[in-house]
């Protein structure tokens, strides 16, 4: 099987990029940092883009991470996704309009379990608050790929 | 349509898309601090402050849709996704800086006490938590001064960088979806 790889310095762009947020969101914990994490310069970084609520949210060494339960399944999950496009790009076959429609079913569970919550329906748990923003991260990387990634025919 | 040679500036775009989270995360952050200020300091680490971020998380990411999506309807053209992730970081480069502008101009100028009164708020909420005295020291060590212009342009350039990365993805995703041919 071969792989075209295309767009490279972009990849690179992308995968430092995703690698950067995703260590950044671990918050202090990940260098053995235990001071109160809502005072680390990890935490203000996200301050405008997550709630940071500690009830909803994992720590590490005891240190709160620096975005909740389900911004951590984005960003890891995205970055995931992105070290592994290779693989994707070697396995996919589904048009874009496929993994279109997976970024916006997982954005719409996503609100659906926001608002259940909300609303006393049910009362999810940071489990699956995680899984649930993992699938979001991972529908972008996919999303992503036939960008970076593309299974050549043998005619190519 | 493929239109390489006479392509259209981005700055628009870009604009357009900055302004509008620009807005956003001003109204947020000076939001927030009014809320802090408007509620007890009980040693809670999230604070009514949040809940406003309950509602709005992640849309300071929005930024590159946005640019990207006018850009390629307005001029009703493709590009490729290096270009979505370009207007898309410039977009929250410029919305960030236009927050800070506007953050500067608000907390040193229409209302100068504000840095003040958040800061011994914080230190209030501090206290509230009965932390020993050696560890309390080393929090407010951690506190910056309200006063400091260093402190304003640090939060400024790590928000920068990171709202930057952010909604060059989102310009990424917005070029796939609004301006790539189907596959």
């Amino acid at each position: 099987m071969v792989i075209e790889f295309k767009n490279r310095p972009l990849y690179i762009l992308l995968f430092i990029g995703s690698l950067l947020l995703f260590i950044i969101a671990l918050g202090p914990g990940l260098f053995g940092d235990i001071s109160i994490s809502y005072i680390s310069w990890q935490f203000k970084v996200f301050h405008l883009l997550c709630h940071q609520d500690s009830a909803r949210s994992f720590f590490i060494n005891g240190s709160q991470m620096a975005t909740c339960a389900r911004c951590i399944g984005i960003y890891g999950a995205l970055f995931i996704g992105v070290i592994s496009m290779p693989f994707w790009g070697l396995i996919k076959t589904l048009k874009f309009r496929y993994y279109f429609r997976f970024l916006i079913g997982t954005i719409i569970l996503n609100l659906i379990d926001v608002f259940g919550n909300l609303f006393e329906i049910w009362t999810n748990t940071n489990v699956s608050r995680l899984l649930l923003g993992s699938m979001f991260g991972l529908s972008v990387a996919l999303l992503l790929t036939s960008e970076f990634f593309k299974k050549l025919n043998k005619e190519d | 349509m493929e239109n390489e040679e006479l392509k259209p500036s981005y700055w628009t775009s870009v604009f357009i898309g900055a302004i509008i989270i620009g807005v956003i995360i001003t109204v947020l952050s000076i939001g927030s601090q009014y809320m802090t200020l408007n509620s007890e300091p009980t040693g809670a680490q999230f604070t009514l402050a949040q809940v406003l971020g309950l509602v709005v998380c992640l849309v300071a990411a929005i930024g590159g849709i946005i640019s990207t999506r006018h850009y390629a309807k307005e001029n009703d053209l493709t590009f490729p996704i290096g270009t979505g992730a370009l207007v898309g970081f410039l977009t929250g480069v410029i919305g960030v800086v236009i927050s800070g502008v506007v953050s500067l101009i608000w907390t040193k100028i229409i209302d100068p006490g504000l840095n003040e009164a958040v800061y011994e708020w914080q230190i209030r909420n501090l206290e509230a938590q009965n932390l020993p005295d050696a560890q309390m020291e080393m929090m407010m060590s951690f506190l910056p001064d309200p006063t400091s212009m260093s402190a304003f342009f640090m939060a400024t350039g790590v928000s920068l960088i990171v709202i930057g990365i952010v909604n060059a993805l989102t310009g990424m995703i917005g070029a796939k979806i609004f301006a790539s041919e189907e596959e």
